[in-house]
């Protein structure tokens, strides 16, 4: 019971990022492909409908890892405690920037939310990405399963790691990249025009650095962690997962070609899941491991809740799934298809 | 029941109490002569810790409750007897309340959090074992004021905004018509 809800807190987490991510590239790269006041409404407008709700995937995440996991709850959000923090205020700032542009008809304001949106969006996906990489890396747990980590020390992955270090930031960085080329597919996939050929070839440059970053990532992941391959070589189907991320790659590649923009997002999709999936299997059944003794490590056994709990909770959690599925649907039926903004001055739309 | 005093903890009375008898005892057990357990029953080491906060907290929230309680049912016959538009006291009464829900919520919530001192989780786990030790009190007062500052600048912008949704007003009443029979006009308000 305690790996179906690992595997529930991963495919959760996957869905924010799949979701959320292409908000944060959009986010992004905001300031960089929407010149005009008419662009960045119309990319307002494309995330609009949807930004909120894809966020709450990452507040259901964390919610279902309290309910399944609170030990390691309780040690995570301890220890990470003002990095998580700040997520929390840049995902604040994102929403202002978003929900408050179109308040006031003011040019310096509606520059001044694009700055802050645009911002928050970066550190953001950079910040999810040093987040992951913490937990492939490790943190210094003690015997009681807790831990404190700085937000720097000399950016050397050892023993006094910080949340930043040469690793983290640069799977940050890579993060960063995948949901630029994420967020401009979605564009691509939502806008016509300018704005579509700009984020298309946004997207069409950036793709060597993303390959190039993903093969440094796997390096330097087997480096600092050569455990993770353990459990592909314990279950070798496991080796379809980077099947996945190379076929995603190579399909993003070829659909920026073709001018394929569903394609290429869908590609971007199974490149990010695949990536993420992967991580999880090779962490499974750690869930945060210690630099310090591997025995002090965190894994689902030693974390989980009672059993009777998870029982009762996978039966509820599977009618909320189900609502959660009827309106994610919903609302992408009702918003399918591409975003138009009117020319000039409008209402209270974006 | 006490509607309103003010809590003395020397004595452990109220001071200045404008009571109802009784009605306690049927509020909180549908009985007008049960017994309700006062906090001198309970061993001092779990109560909270600011009791005359928490009283006013608390009477703040319940009498303000009870006044919106009112004022709806009057507006509200007013509004069926089709006379709320042309009340202009009613309408001043109405403009003038609008500080006070927040001022309810607020006391409310502090209420909740106060009242349920010392205990995170009643009777199982108190606060002084729920808080992370790994979080220096640096950290903590670092991250308070962040959200204080921030909370601040939201707040001005909200007050800003809602200042110039007050100032554009409703919008000019329609050309009137003979109200239709048994429809209730709708607000003018955008």
């Amino acid at each position: 019971m305690a790996t179906i809800w690992f595997m529930i807190v991963a495919v959760m987490v996957a869905m924010y990022v799949l979701l959320d991510g292409f908000d944060l590239g959009a986010g992004a790269v905001h300031l960089l492909i929407a010149k005009t006041d008419t662009d960045r409404r119309t990319v307002l407008r494309a995330i609009g409908p949807v930004w909120d709700g894809n966020e709450v995937w990452l507040l259901a995440a964390g919610g279902t890892l309290y309910f399944a996991f609170p030990l390691l709850y309780a040690s995570s959000f301890s220890g990470f405690y003002l990095p998580l923090i700040m997520v929390l205020w840049l995902l604040m700032l994102r929403g202002i920037g978003i929900e408050f542009r179109h308040r006031l008809h003011d040019d310096l304001w509606a520059s001044a939310c694009d700055v802050i949106f645009s911002l928050s969006s970066v550190l953001l996906a950079i910040f999810f990405g040093a987040a992951l990489a913490n937990v492939v890396r490790g943190v210094p747990l003690n015997a009681d399963g807790y831990f404190f980590e700085p937000l720097w020390t000399d950016f050397m992955v050892g023993t006094d790691n910080g949340i930043l270090d040469w690793y983290t930031v640069t799977i940050g960085v890579l993060a960063l990249v995948t949901l630029v080329v994420h967020g401009s597919l979605y564009l691509a996939m939502k806008t016509e025009g300018e704005l579509n050929t700009r984020a298309r070839r946004l997207a069409s440059a950036l793709w060597p650095a993303q390959v190039l970053l993903s093969g440094a990532g796997l390096v330097a992941t087997i480096y600092v962690r050569p455990g993770v391959v353990n459990n592909f070589l314990k279950w070798p189907i496991g080796f379809l997962i980077p099947l996945v991320v190379v076929a995603g790659l190579l399909y993003l590649f070829v659909a920026g070609r073709r001018k394929n923009d569903r394609g290429a997002f869908l590609a971007s999709c199974g490149y990010i899941a695949g990536m993420l999936v992967g991580s999880a299997f090779a962490l499974y059944p750690i869930v945060l491991p210690a630099t310090t003794d591997p025995n002090y490590s965190l894994t689902i056994y030693n974390t989980a809740t009672g059993a009777h709990g998870m029982q009762v909770g996978f039966v509820w959690f599977t009618f909320g799934a189900i609502l959660a599925v009827i309106y994610f649907v919903f609302i992408y039926r009702t918003f399918r298809g591409k975003v138009h903004v009117e020319q000039g001055a409008s209402g209270h739309e974006y | 029941m006490v509607i309103i005093g003010q809590p003395n903890m020397v004595t452990q009375t109220i001071d200045n109490p404008i009571m109802v008898p009784d009605m306690l005892s049927f509020l909180t057990y549908r009985r007008w002569n049960a017994r309700v357990h006062g906090l001198n029953e309970f061993p001092e080491t779990d109560w909270p810790q600011n009791i005359p906060l928490l009283y006013f907290a608390y009477h703040i929230m319940v009498g303000l409750g009870t006044m919106f309680i009112a004022v709806m049912a009057v507006a509200g016959f007013l509004l069926w007897r089709r006379r709320l538009y042309g009340s202009r006291w009613m309408l001043w009464v109405l403009m003038l309340m609008f500080p006070f829900p927040y001022v309810a919520n607020t006391a409310g919530w502090m209420t909740a959090e106060m009242g349920r001192q010392p205990w995170l989780v009643y009777g199982l786990m108190r606060t002084e074992e729920g808080f992370s030790k790994m979080v220096s009190a640096g950290s903590a007062w670092f991250t308070f004021l962040g959200f204080a500052g921030m909370y601040t600048l939201l707040s001005f912008l909200f007050l800003f905004l809602v200042r110039r949704e007050i100032e554009h007003g409703p919008e000019p009443m329609p050309t009137p018509e003979p109200p239709k029979p048994g429809r209730l006009e709708p607000m003018g308000v955008k």
